[in-house]
């Protein structure tokens, strides 16, 4: 079994991503969370497999959208086209290989019996929008997490399971 | 006397489908438990004849409750109900002391018939 | 010599084969129709109400198979499965959708790792999205797209696939 704290692991990458591309940024708290829930109007979707397994989607609000494009594009952003969808979309591949990446190394110091390496693979970040959206990213109850960026609202929702 | 089953899956839709396959069959559904461990309470509440066991699961996977399950009676009767074909996995779960195995979806004769084959 | 596009072309095709093919076996039995890909179309719900299933793909092959469809149509594949009885509430929609997606991607991912005759692919868990003019964009993937109409609605699998450059692969 592994021993690491997916919190402290989000918010880190969190903080070191968003500390790069220099917005300002906060983890606020964890939120309770169902199965199904409402989203914000942008949403970011990666698929977590190997050995462990499941669905992280990034919610967020159309400001913070382009505010993190701008900083990738390197310049000003007025609506949210595809190029803007591509920037995203690798930043969030970005995020989620930090985010496997530090299990990896956690879970590698947890292998002392010399079985086979962990395991971790993320999907091609997939960007969904839609008014009055619904989403379930999983049966059971997902676990949620609230952060700040420039003042607006940002979630993590996930759902990983051990297998 | 009816001989009884609990299904083990954290899906509804199994539960519903097993439960509409053996309408007017001598089966009856004792229980079902949503994950593995809440599956392992119900055996012990309910000594079903059989399990449908779901592999992937909250909280405790089918392969680890099938484990649980052996320990407390090692001629438990287990059918491992997956919606995946995947030889490694069928593999641990053969490992384990599994023999019985059913592909999601499944028709309600199949489901009798693995039911017959695994109460034998 | 073949190049490395026309050889992944010739993979993408065959994985798009596999995965249309366990997308039609699924609807046989868990609806009792036989269904075959046909003409393009578009799904315009006349409530705006668009459903999407995301599964995402990694391994060798990285990207995303979508399963396209209105929530009515959705609706009519979930009480299908419900052996034509109603649904006890809407939260069930996405319960039984998930189900539905669980034994179309399950079996995809059979048939392709079979085929390749090894783990070419792993899937993550699906995820179900409904929403007025939903808009689903996965930047970086070749996309390949079957229609299917049939007694239930329309649905479309959509499939993306782009080639990983992990390391472990």
């Amino acid at each position: 079994m592994t021993n690491f704290n997916l919190i402290d692991i989000f918010s880190q990458v969190f903080d070191d991503l968003f500390s790069y591309i220099g917005l300002n940024h906060k983890f606020m708290c964890e939120v309770p969370s169902s199965s199904l829930n409402s989203t914000e109007m942008v949403n970011t979707l990666v698929g977590i497999s190997g050995d462990m397994e499941g669905n992280v989607m990034f919610g967020y609000t159309d400001k913070t959208a382009k505010e993190i494009a701008e900083k990738l594009i390197g310049g000003e952003v007025k609506e949210i086209d595809i190029f803007v969808k591509a920037a995203l979309a690798d930043f969030y591949s970005e995020f989620c290989k930090r985010f496997t990446n530090k299990i990896k190394v956690e879970t590698a110091f947890d292998i002392s019996s010399g079985e086979k390496n962990y395991i971790l693979l993320s999907s091609n970040p997939t960007y969904i929008s839609g008014e009055d959206m619904f989403g379930a990213i999983s049966k059971v109850p997902s676990k949620k997490l609230f952060f700040k960026v420039n003042n607006e609202k940002f979630g993590i929702a996930y759902s990983l399971e051990q297998k | 006397m009816s001989k009884k089953v609990l299904v083990i899956d954290d899906s509804p839709f199994v539960f519903k489908a097993v439960s509409k396959a053996l309408e007017g069959t001598d089966w009856e559904v004792a229980g079902h438990g949503l994950d593995g461990q809440l599956g392992i309470e119900k055996y012990i509440e309910t000594r079903a004849d059989v399990i449908t066991l779901d592999v992937t699961m909250p909280v405790m996977d089918g392969l680890e409750a099938a484990k649980k399950l052996f320990e407390i009676n090692p001629k438990v009767k287990i059918i491992m109900l997956s919606a995946m074909g995947d030889e490694t996995l069928l593999n641990q779960a053969r490992t384990i002391g599994i023999k019985h195995f059913l592909t999601k979806p499944f028709q309600p004769a199949t489901l009798q018939a693995k039911l017959a084959e695994a109460f034998e | 010599m073949e190049n490395t596009t026309e050889v992944l072309e010739s993979k993408f095709d065959t994985l798009f084969g596999l995965a249309k093919r366990s997308f039609e076996e699924i609807m046989l039995e868990v609806t009792g129709e036989a269904i075959q890909a046909d003409g393009e179309f578009s799904i315009q719900p006349e409530n705006r109400l668009s459903l999407s299933i995301i599964i995402g793909i990694s391994g060798n092959t990285n990207g995303r198979i979508l399963l396209n469809t209105s929530v009515d149509y959705g609706k009519n594949i979930a009480v299908a499965m419900n052996f034509g009885d109603p649904l006890e509430n809407e939260e069930d929609l996405h319960v039984y959708l998930a189900e539905f997606a669980n034994m179309f991607c399950g079996r995809a991912a059979t048939h392709i790792n079979n085929a390749f005759g090894k783990r070419e692919i792993w899937i993550s868990p699906p995820a179900i999205f409904s929403a007025k003019d939903l808009d689903i964009v996965t930047p970086n993937v070749s996309s390949m797209k079957a229609y299917y109409e049939c007694s239930l609605g329309k649905f479309i699998v959509d499939m993306g696939f782009s080639e990983n450059t992990y390391d472990e692969f």
